[in-house]
């Protein structure tokens, strides 16, 4: 979709309906589970908050004297992320200069025929013997 | 309508379901994405509102923003594995991941 042309073959409509049971459960046990308890006659209303409530103020004292630990741990989350991110985006040195005829065979190398014509009837068919 | 917390729960149930129904039925990575932030911010949600009925503290809102700290974490892996994945395989679809089911 959102990487072009060729990142979007046509839709495969295998296990389509399965799919779609699955969904379906999902969503429907949910909102029949939890809706009705969450909809009652009466409506707890919430009182008036003191001033401070959500204010910058109290939400740092909460965070730093209560959350001082996880909140640095977040950061060295973020931090791990933002490395591990760079790292497999980057992907290997000089990938793309040597290794284009696939020098890992049992990887599922580019095919051409992909990028050339996307719209192929010949993706969906050859595609269906997979088990 | 004065709006409780009834509503909150609700409005985030909703989001909870609509992004778990779009993770099980579209099969792009990218989309399947959005949904996961769909449903970590219906989570956010449900805590702010229950953190409301109790303003001596704080609780709610510092949980939300761990979660929000984690969710920034997991979008960049995710995309980053998502851009690995489509290098490797010219394609985003989730069912096309089976690199290791071989």
């Amino acid at each position: 979709m959102l990487l072009g042309v060729s990142a979007d073959p046509p839709e495969d409509t295998r296990g389509r309906v399965a799919r779609g049971v699955r969904a379906a459960v999902f969503g429907l046990s949910l909102f029949v589970a939890i809706l009705p308890l969450t909809i009652s006659a009466h409506a707890h209303v919430i009182g008036p908050a003191t001033p401070d409530f959500g204010s910058i103020d109290s939400f740092g004292w909460s965070l730093y004297n209560g959350a001082i630990v996880p909140f640095e741990l977040s950061s060295a989350l973020l931090m791990v992320a933002v490395l591990g991110a760079v790292a497999v985006a980057r992907g290997r040195q000089g990938e793309l200069a040597h290794t284009m005829p696939s020098s890992q065979p049992g990887l599922a190398p580019l095919e051409p025929s992909r990028l050339d014509e996307p719209r192929s009837p010949s993706l969906g068919v050859g595609e269906g013997a997979k088990p | 309508v004065i709006l409780g917390t009834e509503h909150y729960v609700a409005l985030s149930t909703v989001l909870f379901g609509l992004g778990g129904v779009g993770f099980l039925l579209r099969r792009n990575v990218l989309v399947q994405l959005m949904s996961l932030e769909v449903m970590l911010n219906a989570v956010n949600l449900a805590l702010i509102a229950f953190n409301r009925t109790r303003p001596d503290a704080h609780t709610g809102q510092v949980f939300a923003f761990f979660v929000i700290a984690v969710e920034a974490a997991e979008v960049a892996v995710g995309l980053a594995v998502v851009l690995s994945m489509f290098r490797l395989r010219r394609t985003v679809r989730s069912d096309e991941a089976d690199l290791l089911k071989h």
